[in-house]
């Protein structure tokens, strides 16, 4: 890490709770590499914690350097602290461009970040582009009069974007490049902003949006969802369900894929005895692999399939189960 | 400063949203009857009041059950001082978007509708899949608008090839717009993002005027009825729900009569009936087709709703409130052997929340395909 990087891409990949990075952090990582290259700049990921295990899995996607911060009271996500904290290495540096995701945090952080560094802020941003030297021009969708505005900071430094989640493809993991500096920032008590009176879970912890791979049951499970789970504890997965599945009381409605449910983007998902009604399937749109078993070999769900299984669907849950070692 | 207690918590008034319903609803002519919450279908299973819905937003304040309602309508029709209840939901939501106090879903809906043109999420090349192997004429200045539901999803699919089969056997001329189309904005409008339905209404009017349509032929209901409020404002085509056209077809003799034997009920769409007053159109193609139509109980200006209007198609429902299962029910009850009905959101509520009933639905054009001799 130089002690100044004028001229640089910085990006902030942000931590969640359990110390895994938000995709959208990941996202704008593999576009700015490819920013950086075209702009022959050096690309830095800063990120912030209490610990400072976090760089190995930030080296895959390509960074000239890792900057961690890194302070017990950083622990969690403090807008206060974290802009600080974030603020003091700007100055040192001098990097041209920061980029964040436009995740509630990341809102929080960037408004804070841009008073604190007198720059402007271009917000929720859904393509970038590059002009001229070194401007970047934001584009917002604004929904009054279908237009898209292109935002540009043409004075101040660094130009600053928060990104609207999903809009970039995730980075493919690559070697372990870059260097990793650990800082630790100078912050005491009063630059945190907020502190934990207690913690309680907002309900049920069910994220399937979040799930690799999801094993999908339907009417045609007529309930026995036992096996189900079972198969999809085997292979480190999550279970879903239909509306139809939902409604006869067989899996709890925070499970339920679809158009009133959740929308997933599992890499693997099994759809089991579902008849593939659209209400359905836009909640699969975005899988990567799509499995599906059915018996009538006309449902509209095998359109939808890279592989389908015309069938009974206890055989082939219970293959699965023996294949995998678990029956 | 001594902290309120919740009992003498001071009220507060909120005049920018009053401004905002003043402006353009006519919520101060209410006088707080409670004829409105005895016509709606919700109160019997929620604890939506749209009595109390009404006078709170006349302070300003927005009911938390303003997002339950299905803009079915019902409170509009009963209410003896004409006051458009359905605009107010509608207001109401939309102050709702400026704090993003919205349910879940809701924003992935409208960026779904903004970016990709459909209510889907699903890439707008794929908008003219409906089609399979009906051909289209591609000429004249009629045009069929085919609608988010009838273009993408599957069973709705195949309404709209029946509508084009009925529009074929005629010899009409008439196009389509194909990949071009876009969402008609209905349910943008419905959960209270006006700018975004005027965005769509716009888009949709440009290629109305390009392709110089001087009438549209709408599949769903809520096409017809936010083309037909967009269009008349524009001075634009002219349009019409398609068991209209079809019935015009019917009556002069383009398409023929059929002898079919069997009894049907009919479900009158929301937005076909008692937002458009559309109730003999339907009913006349289901006669000409030969079928015995047995009227339920609770039929047209009194028709229970689906449940699926008011963006509710987005938002779900807990099943003891669904009124659609309700409906289901009451058709299979008058021993019909078909529920009809020419809307493709209440074939797929129906077809989801039957429960236990197994009274085959379908739509109207898809009962006159079958039967209609050219």
């Amino acid at each position: 890490m130089v002690a100044t990087d004028e001229g640089g891409l910085w990006v902030y990949a942000e931590r969640r709770n359990d110390g895994s990075f938000t995709p959208v952090s990941l996202e704008i990582l593999g576009k700015a590499r490819e920013l950086a290259r075209k702009l022959s700049v050096e690309l830095t990921v800063v990120t912030v914690g209490a610990d400072g295990h976090a760089a190995a899995e930030l080296r895959k996607y390509g960074p000239d350097h890792v900057l961690e911060l890194v302070h017990p009271l950083l622990a969690r996500h403090d807008g206060k602290a974290y802009a600080t904290a974030i603020a003091a290495e700007v100055h040192k540096a001098h990097p041209s461009t920061l980029l964040l995701g436009a995740t509630r945090n990341g809102q929080d952080l960037a408004g804070r970040l841009a008073v604190q560094l007198r720059t402007g802020l271009t917000a929720h941003v859904t393509s970038l582009e590059l002009e001229g030297k070194d401007q970047l021009v934001g584009w917002v969708p604004g929904f009054g009069g279908g237009i898209e505005a292109g935002i540009t900071c043409p004075v101040k430094r660094p130009q600053m974007v928060t990104v609207r989640p999903g809009v970039f493809p995730l980075p493919a993991e690559g070697p372990p490049v870059g260097d990793v500096t650990t800082v630790t920032p100078h912050l005491s008590e009063k630059d945190v902003g907020m502190h934990r009176v207690s913690f309680e879970p907002k309900g049920s912890s069910i994220d399937l949006t979040r799930a690799d791979v999801i094993i999908v049951g339907g009417r045609g499970t007529g309930g026995n969802f036992g096996r189900i789970e079972e198969l999809a504890h085997a292979l480190g997965g999550e279970v879903g369900a239909t509306r139809v599945a939902t409604d006869a009381g067989w899996v709890d409605r925070d499970r339920m894929i679809g158009q009133t449910g959740v929308i997933t983007r599992p890499k693997l998902v099994l759809v089991l005895g579902v008849s593939g009604a659209v209400q359905f399937t836009v909640g699969i749109e975005g899988a990567g692999t799509v499995v599906a078993v059915n018996r009538d070999p006309q449902a509209p769900i095998f359109d939808h399939a890279d592989l389908g299984i015309v069938g009974d669907l206890a055989p082939v849950v219970e293959s699965l189960l023996r294949a995998l070692g678990e029956a | 400063m001594a902290q309120a207690s919740e009992t003498n918590a001071p009220v507060r008034f909120d005049d920018e949203t009053w401004e905002a319903l003043a402006a353009s609803t006519n919520a101060n002519l209410c006088f707080q009857c409670g004829t409105c919450t005895a016509a709606c279908p919700l109160a019997d299973n929620t604890q939506m009041r749209v009595r109390r819905l009404v006078r709170e937003a006349q302070f300003g304040e927005t009911d938390p059950f303003v997002w339950k309602c299905m803009t079915c309508a019902e409170c509009n029709a009963s209410c003896p001082r004409g006051v458009d209840i359905v605009s107010i939901v509608r207001t109401l939501r939309g102050r709702q978007w400026r704090t993003r106090d919205v349910p879940k879903g809701l924003p992935t809906l409208l960026w779904g509708m903004y970016s990709d043109g459909n209510t889907f999420r699903l890439p707008p090349k794929q908008r003219a899949s409906w089609m399979q192997d009906v051909k289209v004429p591609g000429k004249g200045s009629t045009l069929l608008f085919v609608g988010c539901a009838a273009s993408y999803d599957p069973r709705a699919q195949r309404i709209a090839r029946s509508v084009a089969t009925l529009l074929n056997r005629a010899g009409v001329e008439y196009q389509v717009l194909g990949n071009d189309e876009v969402c008609c904005g209905e349910a943008a409008r419905s959960v209270g993002h006006d700018a975004l339905f005027r965005d769509l209404q716009q888009r949709n009017t440009d290629t109305f005027h390009q392709r110089g349509v001087e009438r549209v032929i709408a599949i769903s209901p809520h096409s017809f009825d936010a083309l037909k409020a967009g269009q008349s404002a524009n001075g634009g085509p002219e349009v019409v729900h398609y068991t209209q056209a079809i019935a015009e077809l019917l009556d002069s003799g383009k398409l023929g009569k059929s002898s079919e034997k069997g009894t049907v009920t009919y479900h009158d769409p929301c937005y076909l009936g008692r937002h458009n007053g559309v109730y003999e159109a339907p009913r006349r193609l289901l006669e000409l087709s030969g079928l015995k139509v047995v009227e339920m109980g609770n039929t047209r200006g009194q028709a229970l709703c689906c449940g699926g209007g008011g963006g509710r198609m987005w938002m779900e429902t807990d099943p003891p409130e669904r009124t659609g299962t309700r409906r289901v029910k009451e058709a299979a009850g008058t021993g019909a052997e078909l529920l009809a009905t020419s809307c493709p959101y209440c074939i797929s509520v129906f077809e989801s929340e039957r429960g236990s009933e197994t009274i085959p639905v379908t739509d109207v054009a898809e009962l006159l395909v079958g039967r209609a001799k050219a």
